[in-house]
């Protein structure tokens, strides 16, 4: 039985995500960026899981022997990074944070993929900001859609959420028969598809990739759809900037994955793409260490 | 798992053999470059024809051209 956490309702505290919203709206974001440390020390004294997370993630970095022995201070900056993500996603989903604050690089390869016709997988992880790039695809001429789980939403995130009215429009329900029918539907209608690959569930598929020196489970669905598909695949990552703005990248994984249609497709042949992908994740993680926001037991080792 | 040993009336999808979107998909690909029959989203139906194999099998052959 694979024990993964991070689909059990999230953390956090409806009536704390209440106040922070209020004061987010009202006293404006240089107030609000004083609340950074209060809100970094509760989560960091609250959740065990979270500071442990933390640790090991610090610790997978200094083995593969690019970045400092971690120490507590590291692990506070580390939450602290993701408490500044979700004051900023505040800023983000009512639409408050101003547009030439988010710059972008790599888009010519979007242009690419929107002159192929064949729709386009922009492919994420859970590093940087998910709501920069929400407001950068929204923001771009091509219709944009999200495949999301949706089941284990927790009360802050339905609580900031509410604060874009239109956030459901967009995202296509993952763990439904005909989620991926939809998707393939939305591809070929020439639109954008982004999906956040690197969490593995209970029930979906996934093979051990070696992530910073050891083996994680990364599902392979993303990887089969855009198999089956033939749609090109974008790598896209949001990164906050020490001056606040966020740098949104963009990278062509691989060529379109090869696949004859009808052929079922073995692990063995999406596996490099797998790789591929996983590389980007390390290159990002040792250049922008606190941007990793997956406070769980990636790789399932225990905590 | 032998072919045989599955039950025609069998749900595909979660519980049952266990399929998931990706399968469905995958499954709906095949159909139709078999068959020429599109199976679309927004197809109401979808939950019926993909419900067994059983219903799968007559919805393509009751839709097959000519």
């Amino acid at each position: 039985m694979r024990r993964n956490t991070w689909l059990r309702p999230e953390k956090g505290n409806p009536l704390a995500a209440r106040l922070l919203i209020w004061i987010a709206l009202h006293l404006g974001y240089r107030a609000t960026s004083l609340l950074r440390w209060p809100v970094t020390l509760y989560y960091a004294a609250v959740y065990a899981t979270v500071r442990r997370a933390s640790w090991h993630y610090l610790h997978r970095l200094h083995e593969v022997g690019k970045r400092p022995r971690p120490h507590w201070g590291m692990v506070l900056a580390h939450v602290h990074a993701y408490s500044t993500n979700i004051l900023d996603r505040i800023y983000l989903l009512s639409g408050r944070f101003p547009h030439g604050n988010i710059t972008v690089s790599g888009q010519e390869v979007l242009l690419e993929a929107m002159q192929e016709g064949t729709g386009c997988i922009i492919m994420g992880a859970h590093i940087g900001s998910f709501d920069a790039l929400r407001q950068f695809g929204l923001d771009s001429s091509a219709c944009f859609r999200m495949l999301m789980y949706r089941r284990f939403v927790g009360a802050t995130s339905r609580f900031i959420e509410a604060l874009a009215p239109d956030f459901n429009a967009d995202i296509i329900e993952l763990g439904q028969p005909h989620s991926m029918l939809t998707t393939l539907k939305a591809l070929r209608n020439g639109e954008f598809v982004g999906i956040l690959a690197d969490r593995a569930h209970d029930d979906s598929r996934s093979i051990p990739v070696r992530f910073l020196g050891r083996d994680a489970p990364i599902p392979t669905g993303p990887f089969h759809l855009a198999m089956l598909t033939k749609a090109p695949v974008i790598l896209v990552s949001a990164i906050r900037q020490k001056n606040g703005t966020y740098h949104i990248a963009c990278r062509r994984l691989t060529d379109t994955l090869p696949a004859e249609t009808g052929s079922a497709t073995s692990e063995n042949e999406l596996l490099p793409h797998m790789q591929a992908y996983v590389r980007w994740m390390e290159e990002l993680c040792l250049h922008h260490p606190y941007a990793w926001f997956n406070f769980f037991d990636f790789w399932e080792e225990g905590l | 798992m032998d072919p045989l040993d599955i039950d025609p009336e069998m749900p595909l999808f979660g519980e049952g053999l266990g399929l998931d979107s990706i399968d469905v998909l995958e499954i709906a690909l095949m159909v139709n470059t078999q068959y020429g029959i599109k199976l679309e989203s927004h197809d109401d139906n979808n939950r019926e024809i993909f419900h067994s194999l059983r219903s799968l099998a007559h919805h393509i052959s009751t839709h097959r051209p000519g």
